[in-house]
Formats: structure tokens, C-alpha cells, sequence
């Protein structure tokens, strides 16, 4: 039961405080004391603004904060003895009818136009004080709702409901000084609101009691025993309030904001800004201003307005920010200087490069130049503005940006830098700040500083090339990427403008040769390799300085055999005669060589070579679509026609025979004679039969009076046969054997006769019929 | 509906109020305190007064009551008595060492032009005296500015002073010290 009731109250509780906030915006969203800023009561933007409300807007504010007039002063006084308002008011000479300000109304007089205070007033008869308020606010450029705090906490003539004529007559606390009266000369509502409005416009004139941009010494209270602080006035508002009223809240005042403090609190100023705020929001406003209607902003320094025609430019000076609104009149009262520049320059006559809320001084005006500007194209910053540029290091030549990129800034032009060891060979100092690349907007490209045998990537493409002795050679991506370049030399990128600025010679190539013309290489992976037969790959190699073909390790791989493919790629070529021929099937690649090292190679040299015809197996038996000749490949280019198989069988070619296209076996030769078993290799002659090759040498070539026909050394490597030396006995298959004499062979008639001829099973040779019907038949032998 | 169940269910209502009222409470404080938008001066608060302004309303009425009885027990100033009225040094500086002191300041308790104003600069028994005429401000009297020529400071710590004089005030301020670079 207890718990219940007590969860009620927790909840009604809550209930009422949410609704208190919404019901009382003002004192949720109150202000702390901790956010009053003695240097900074009112910004200079939002205090003489002189079109912040309409008149309806200030009629209806005043109608707003007196929701009923108590007219004839009869609701209690709170004062013991006079039971009602009119009671005291009688009293103290102040009996009723009141007039609320809401209602008030008197005749108004001419006041002349003075250039630089207000722009004068014409006398209209009966006005209200509305009106007046919204008119003096329009002549003298005071904010409408500052006039409005003032009268409020001078006199408190907003929200009373019954005031006292005295409250009207010293409505703004004008020519009434501490501890004496007041000076009649200005009494009345309009003289008040009007002396005052002009008041705060002759303070920007200077030479009054406080110093906006200077440390003051503020007093607390009208007690000089109460003592006073040090503080920097930021700006000319704010000044003018404390010549107004010389006192700033102490600390017990702010502490208790809404409140009263102690015996040496002075609540003026501390009223004025929190009556501001809890009225008509922040007092603050920026330096950066512009209209409802022109979107043009403007930095306002003082009296001079300068447009900011650059996006950019407007952020960099952002910290004088928001961007406020105010009146075209307010602007219009401000003269116009030159479009913003990114130059401030401070009293002291130091000038500054602003990027990103930050200045930058410059050393010297020649060092401004060569940013492009002038030193006169600075513009004076009061102190408080400048305070609000964080200071930055000192402005050097060399510029980062943001995105990555340096430039070195020289005569009016930005040279993009490769890289930092690129400044220090020409001899420049390789310190520099990181700003915005915008900051160098307005200067154009000049030649990059670069140095030698370095890639460069053209900014935002896929463009490479390699600067090598002053120029830039355009660079194949793959054989940068495929190649030792990538992992030896720097890759940065440069801007497309920088890069049209440098030489162009043409494309680096990848056949490079050294400059003595001795040595040719190819680049691979981890270095480059020394071509044995550089023709055989191209006749035109480039000359790379020793400094450059030194940064590649020189390594060895197989590639002098010729056999390549690319990387992305299982084609399998032989490089010949400066073309690459591809190779169909494995069996071709073994006929070529027996012990391939088939190297990969960037595709810039598989797409440097032209592509030759596909290159068949030495010793293959090939026959073209439609035609039934059969030839036997012979080395790389030749083709031997093959009259009967049984020529191959002998040689142990066998009789499979490959149809490939015309184009190809066209690609081939023909040789003048036809295939036999009697074949030259090396240099050595040979009579094949049954797969066994016979030298026939010496002694023996008178007996065996043959042709031979010369194969190439890659079709004898395909033979695939034994070697043996030939004796003069030859036995065919159905057991004749013959005595080879003088170029024919002669049966032996019986065993005895080839016994006593000295035949035996070692020096007598298995031969094919074939073999054996090419030799001419001499006489028998008994 | 049982008691209990009747209980929960206000509860319920209650609590999904409170949560929405929350919301929206916290929405527009979001909204208030966005940063980062053009700065419009175009608030308005509309609301009647609040307690406190009442409050403070009503105890201005004393204020005024006494403005009142002080003007009217006010004694005429005596003929060649001047009053004593308090001089006060607001500011001083210099734009950058080396260059003109300026120092302003102000006279309480009086309102008028053509009284003397003098700063009088002091330092190890040595005087530098400056002298201007005052003029009328709002509620007060300026003394402002006095250019003291650099040239004829030396640097260091000077004790400062400004008198008034007038046909009808006479008075001086606490002394202040200067560091003149």
C-alpha cells in the first residue's frame, strides 16, 4: 500500500517538472552565471542591428509582457498600511491612473540627422511608445530589443503593471548619475529612449571610459571598496554598455542569476545580458554577416564590410563566425572594402595567411609575394577578431596539404612536390605545415620539383611514367607492375597539371641495354636478366645510365632457352627471330627441349613481341586439312614430305600423324628431297633401320654408298633412337643376311659362306626390308 | 476492474506522458542548442512575465520609491563648495611597447562638461601630468583619453592618479599602477 502510494507521488512528481519545463521555457533553458563573459556582453553585430523586430513585433512583446494594466492600482500593495496599489502610489506622489507601456503614448520631437549617430527623428504627435522605441532603434542603429532590456532593467517599465510617472521620466537612467539627480534635461520617455540610443552610437566613436580591444579595469559596484577586475573588452558593444553602467556582477551576483548577491553586487550588466537571452536568445552573434535576401557574406571589421567571394575563404575564417542575419540597413551603414583575402595583418603590423580558423604570420612581405599576394592585400583585424584565429606556425614555402600533396610556393606559382627528397637535392628546406589545398586556389601550376628515376602516377588515372634524366618516358603498367620497377622505384602521384609541365620523351622501354652497348637485359620480378642472343628478342634496346640499371640486381633465370609466358596467361611461347611462337602442346615444348625452364615474363614483352606461327615438335608427322601429304618436322622451320611410313618406322617416328591448319605447316618449308633413313646429325652419317641409328664411318662409307639426307640438331635430338657403329652384315627379316661391298649387299648363299666371311651374331645388323630393298643387290656369295 | 489494476493503469498513463513529454522537451532543447546554423536574431519570447521578473518588478518599485524621497531630500549644492565626487581609472595600455600610454577613466556622481581632468604619472619622485577637458556621457563624466608621449616615460612601474576639478566637483581617484614598456 505504502509502496504504492509512494510510486504515485514519484510519478505526479515527475509529472509536474516535465510540465514546469514546458510551461516555464525560461528557467529551463535559463542561463548559468558561468556563461556570462564580462569581456563579451553583447556581440557588435547583434547590438546595433537596428532592424531586429517589426513595430508589430515590439507592440506585440509589449502587450506580452503586460497581459493586464492594473490601471487604477487596485490590487494589493504588499505595503503595511496601504491596503491597495493606489493607496501607495497616492502616498509616495504617484497616484493612479498608470499607463502601461503597452499604452503609452506621448508626442514626439524633430531631432536633426547627425552623420555617424542617428539618422534624426520627425516629430509625430501621440506616438506609442512602441513606436518610438521601433523608430529611435531604426535612426540610431540600435537593436530594438537591446532598447527594450534597457528600459526593462533601468526602470523595469516592460513588465510593470502600474508605473509610476518617474519611471517614464528617467525611463533609461539618461543624465542621472550615481548618488546625485538627474539631469531634467533629458527626462522624458522619448529624450531617454532617444539620448540613450544615441548614446551607445557616439560611444563607437571612442574616447569614453572603456576601450574595446584593451585590458579595463571593471569595478563591481559604486563602492570602490568593493574592488574590480582586469578585463579585456572584446568589443565596442560591450564597452559601450560598461560606459554606460562602469560595473560588472561579482560573483555572487552570477552565482544567484536570478537573484540578488551581496553588498557588493551590482546587477546592470548581469540583468541586461540575462533579460537579453531569456527574451530574445543569445546575445552573441559573429563577424560574418549577410542579408535575408543577398546571399553575399561579409566579414565586418569595424565600418568596412568585406565581401568573401570564395566559398573557401569563408571557411577559413569560420572561428568569426556564424554567419549571422542582419538588416540590409545595418550592412548598408558599412562601407565595402576589397573581396576578402586570406591576408589579416594585427596591429603590430604582422601579417597573417588564414586557413581553417588558422594564421599563419608570414616573415616577410617578399615571402607574401610569392604566394601571390601583396602585403597591402591584408586587411586590419581588430584584437578580438584576431584572437578568435588560433595562431599557427610560421608560413613556409613549402605548403602541405590535407590531401596528401606539397607544394613549394615560388613566385607566384605552386610547384608540386614529388616527394621531400626531391626538395632537399634542390637544396630547399623540407619544413611545412598542413593546410587546406583550397589555400592555393588562386596561384597556378608551376614545374614540380622531381627528381630522377622515380615513377609517377598522374593523379586520379592509371597514367605511369618514369622521369629518368629530366624527362618523363610513359611507363606500361604491367611492366611496372610485373616487373622489378615496382618494388625498386618510388611511385608517387602528381596533379595532371603539374605532370603536363614536365619534358616528354616518348615511351621507356623495357628492353634496356647499358650505355657502353655490351649488355642487354629484360626486367623480371627480382632484377633484370642478360640476354646471351639480344637480337633474337628485338634490335632496338634503350640506354639506361648506369645509376638507374644498377637499382636492379642482375639474376638469372632461364630465359636465354627462349620459352615465356605472361603472368596471366598458360600460353607457352619460344621467342625466335624477335617473334614469340606459340607452342600447342606439351610434346611440341619437349621436342623443343627435353628440359624446359619455361620463364614468366611481364606482359609488356609478350605484347612487345609479335606473335609468329605456332611452332611444331622437330620430328612430329604433320599433314595439313586437305592435303594427304605427311611431312616430318624438321627443327623450327622445315618440313620433310615422308613418301612411305615405313621411312618413319625405321627412324622410330612412328606413324601418327597430326592434322594442323594450312597457315601453320604453310609456315614451314618444304624441303628439295624427301625423308629417308639414310640422315646426317651433327655431322655424322647414319643408316637407321628399326629404330637403331648406325654411324657409318670410316672404311665403312665406301661400302655404304649413300645420300645422306641433314636433319636439324632438334630433329636428331627427337629421334629417339640408339646409336650403334655399322659392321658390312646386314640380316633382314625372313634370315637372308647380305655383305655390304661396294655400295650393294650380297646374299650369302650358305651359313658357312657368311662364317668364313667372318659374320657374327655382334657385327651383324637387324635391318627392316625396307632398309634393307634401298640398298642395290650385287652377286651372291657361296 | 479491481482497485490494483485501476492503480496500473494510471500509472501506465502517467509514465508514457512523462516520457513523451521528455522527448519533446528534450527535441527542442536539441533544436535550440543546434550549433553549426546561420545565427538568426529573430527569437521572440512571448511569454508573460515569470515569477521572478514580477518579483523583481515589484522590488523596483522600492528602488524608485527611494530615487524618489533621495531627490526630494536632496540639498541644494552650497555656493563655491564643491562636491566631492569620485574619479576612477578605467583603462590604460599601450597598442605595442614603445609607443603612446592611453589611459581613460571617469567621474562618478557628476554630469558635465569642461571640468579638468588630470593623470598625474609617478614614479621614484619624478611627475609626468597630463590634463583634459571632461565631457558628458550618459551617467557619468568622461576623462578620456590622455596620450602620454612615450618619450616622456621611462620604463617601469609608474603609480597613476587622475584628479577632477571643476566649478562644482572636486575629487581623486585610488591610486593604480602602470607598467610602461
Amino acid at each position: 500500500m505504502c509502496g504504492n502510494k509512494l510510486i504515485q507521488k514519484t510519478i505526479v512528481a515527475a509529472f509536474c517538472a516535465v510540465a514546469a519545463c514546458f510551461l516555464f521555457p525560461n528557467h529551463i533553458f535559463a542561463l548559468s552565471g558561468s556563461d556570462f563573459r564580462a569581456g563579451n556582453i553583447i556581440s557588435d553585430s547583434v547590438f546595433f542591428n537596428g532592424s531586429t523586430m517589426t513595430l508589430g513585433e515590439v507592440q506585440a512583446f509589449l502587450n506580452a509582457k503586460v497581459p493586464s494594466c492594473d490601471t487604477w492600482g487596485t490590487q494589493p500593495s504588499g505595503e503595511p498600511g496601504y491596503p491597495t496599489r493606489a493607496d501607495w502610489g497616492r502616498a509616495n506622489g504617484a497616484a493612479p491612473p498608470y499607463t502601461c507601456l503597452r499604452d503609452y503614448r506621448q508626442n514626439t520631437p524633430n531631432r536633426p540627422a547627425e552623420p555617424g549617430l542617428c539618422m534624426g527623428y520627425r516629430a509625430t504627435p501621440n506616438q506609442l511608445a512602441s513606436e518610438i522605441i521601433y523608430y529611435v532603434a531604426e535612426s540610431c542603429g540600435i537593436n530594438p530589443k537591446a532598447l527594450i532590456v534597457l528600459l526593462q532593467k533601468e526602470q523595469s517599465l516592460i513588465t510593470d503593471d502600474w508605473p509610476w510617472p518617474i519611471q517614464y521620466r528617467s525611463a533609461t537612467g539618461y543624465g542621472c548619475p550615481d548618488t546625485a539627480p538627474c539631469d531634467a534635461e533629458y527626462y522624458g520617455f522619448f529624450n531617454q529612449v532617444y539620448a540613450a540610443a544615441r548614446q551607445f552610437k557616439r560611444y563607437t566613436q571612442g574616447g569614453f571610459n572603456h576601450r574595446a580591444g584593451m585590458n579595463n579595469s571593471v569595478r563591481y559596484h559604486p563602492n570602490v571598496a568593493c574592488g574590480s577586475s582586469i578585463v579585456y573588452i572584446e568589443n565596442q558593444a560591450t564597452a559601450g554598455l560598461y560606459n554606460y553602467t562602469p560595473y560588472q556582477p561579482n560573483k555572487a551576483a552570477l552565482d544567484n542569476l536570478y537573484g540578488t548577491g551581496d553588498n557588493c553586487s551590482s546587477y546592470g550588466n548581469r540583468n541586461f545580458w540575462r533579460l537579453f537571452n531569456d527574451w530574445f536568445g543569445s546575445t552573441q552573434g559573429g563577424y560574418l554577416l549577410r542579408t535575408i535576401d543577398n546571399a553575399t557574406v561579409y566579414l565586418v571589421v569595424n565600418d568596412t564590410k568585406y565581401p568573401i567571394s570564395d566559398i573557401n575563404v569563408l571557411d577559413a575564417f569560420s572561428p568569426l563566425g556564424p554567419v549571422g542575419y542582419v538588416s540590409p540597413q545595418y550592412l548598408a551603414s558599412k562601407s565595402t572594402g576589397s573581396v576578402l583575402k586570406r591576408l589579416v595583418r594585427s596591429e603590430d603590423g604582422t601579417v597573417y595567411f588564414v586557413d581553417s580558423g588558422i594564421k599563419l604570420p608570414f616573415t616577410s612581405c617578399a615571402n607574401i609575394e610569392h604566394y601571390g599576394y601583396t602585403c597591402g592585400d591584408s586587411i586590419n583585424l581588430t584584437s578580438s577578431q584576431l584572437a578568435l584565429l588560433h595562431t599557427g606556425p610560421l608560413m613556409t614555402r613549402v605548403y602541405g596539404t590535407t590531401s596528401g600533396k606539397k607544394f613549394f610556393i615560388e613566385s607566384g606559382k605552386k610547384r608540386e612536390v614529388y616527394d621531400l627528397q626531391s626538395l632537399q637535392l634542390q637544396g630547399i628546406g623540407t619544413t611545412y605545415n598542413v593546410l587546406k589545398e583550397s589555400g592555393l586556389n588562386h596561384l597556378t601550376y608551376g614545374t614540380p620539383i622531381i627528381r630522377d628515376n622515380v615513377v609517377v602516377t598522374t593523379r586520379g588515372t592509371n597514367n605511369l611514367a618514369l622521369n629518368y634524366e629530366g624527362s618523363l618516358r610513359n611507363l606500361d603498367k604491367s611492366l611496372y607492375s610485373q616487373t622489378v620497377l615496382s618494388s625498386v622505384l618510388p611511385n608517387q602521384s602528381l596533379d595532371i597539371q603539374s605532370v603536363d609541365k614536365l619534358a616528354k620523351a616518348g615511351d621507356f622501354r623495357g628492353f634496356i641495354r647499358n650505355v657502353a652497348n655490351t649488355k642487354f637485359y629484360l626486367l623480371v620480378g627480382n632484377g633484370k636478366v642478360e640476354l646471351t642472343d639480344p637480337n633474337k628478342w628485338t634490335n632496338n634496346y634503350q640506354a639506361v645510365s648506369d645509376l638507374l640499371l644498377n637499382q636492379f640486381p642482375t639474376v638469372s633465370n632461364g630465359i636465354n632457352q627462349g620459352l615465356i609466358k605472361s603472368p596471366s596467361d598458360a600460353t607457352v611461347y619460344y621467342v625466335e627471330n624477335q617473334k614469340k611462337r606459340p607452342i600447342a602442346a606439351w610434346d611440341d615444348l619437349l621436342r623443343v627441349n627435353a628440359n624446359p625452364t619455361i620463364s614468366t615474363i611481364s606482359n609488356y614483352y609478350i605484347s612487345a613481341l609479335a606473335t609468329g606461327t605456332r611452332l611444331l615438335g622437330p620430328g612430329r608427322l604433320v599433314k595439313s586439312p586437305n592435303d594427304a601429304t605427311v611431312y616430318i618436322i624438321d627443327g623450327l622451320n622445315k618440313k620433310i614430305p615422308l613418301t612411305t611410313f615405313s621411312v618413319s618406322q625405321d627412324l622410330n617416328l612412328g606413324t601418327q600423324v597430326s592434322t594442323v591448319g594450312n597457315d601453320v605447316l604453310n609456315a614451314y618449308s618444304s624441303t628439295p628431297f624427301y625423308a629417308s633413313i639414310k640422315i646426317a646429325c651433327g655431322g655424322k652419317n647414319y643408316f637407321v633401320t628399326r629404330g637403331v641409328a648406325y654411324e657409318v664411318s670410316g672404311a665403312m662409307q665406301s661400302h655404304y654408298q649413300f645420300s645422306y639426307i641433314s636433319l636439324d640438331q632438334l630433329t636428331c635430338n627427337n629421334l629417339k633412337t640408339q646409336v650403334k657403329p655399322i659392321d658390312r652384315f646386314i640380316r633382314s627379316s625372313d634370315g637372308t643376311i647380305y655383305y655390304i661391298e661396294d655400295g650393294k649387299k650380297r646374299a650369302f648363299a650358305g651359313f658357312n659362306a657368311y662364317l668364313a666371311y667372318g659374320g657374327n651374331g655382334n657385327n651383324t645388323i637387324q635391318a627392316s626390308d625396307y632398309a634393307i630393298g634401298t640398298i642395290p643387290t650385287g652377286q651372291l656369295i657361296y | 476492474m479491481t482497485k490494483k489494476t485501476k492503480n496500473k493503469k494510471k500509472y501506465v498513463i502517467l509514465l508514457s506522458v512523462l516520457v513523451l513529454m521528455v522527448g519533446l522537451g528534450s527535441y527542442v532543447l536539441f533544436q535550440k542548442n543546434k550549433k553549426g546554423e546561420p545565427h538568426m536574431q529573430d527569437t521572440i519570447n512571448y511569454a508573460p512575465p515569470t515569477e521572478t521578473e514580477k518579483k523583481e518588478t515589484d522590488a523596483h518599485k522600492d528602488k524608485v520609491v527611494e530615487q524618489m524621497r533621495s531627490e526630494a531630500d536632496q540639498p541644494a549644492q552650497e555656493p563655491g563648495v564643491r562636491k566631492k565626487v569620485t574619479p576612477v581609472i578605467s583603462y590604460w595600455g599601450q597598442s605595442d611597447p614603445g609607443s603612446n600610454l592611453e589611459v581613460g577613466g571617469f567621474v562618478q556622481g557628476v554630469i558635465e562638461d569642461g571640468g579638468e581632468c588630470k593623470l598625474v604619472l609617478e614614479k621614484q619622485g619624478r611627475e609626468v601630468a597630463e590634463m583634459i577637458s571632461s565631457k558628458k556621457d550618459a551617467r557619468s563624466t568622461s576623462c578620456s583619453p590622455f596620450v602620454v608621449q612615450r618619450s616622456s616615460l621611462d620604463s617601469g612601474k609608474w603609480n597613476a592618479k587622475l584628479f577632477y576639478t571643476s566649478g562644482t566637483s572636486v575629487g581623486e581617484s585610488n591610486q593604480v599602477m602602470i607598467e610602461v614598456k
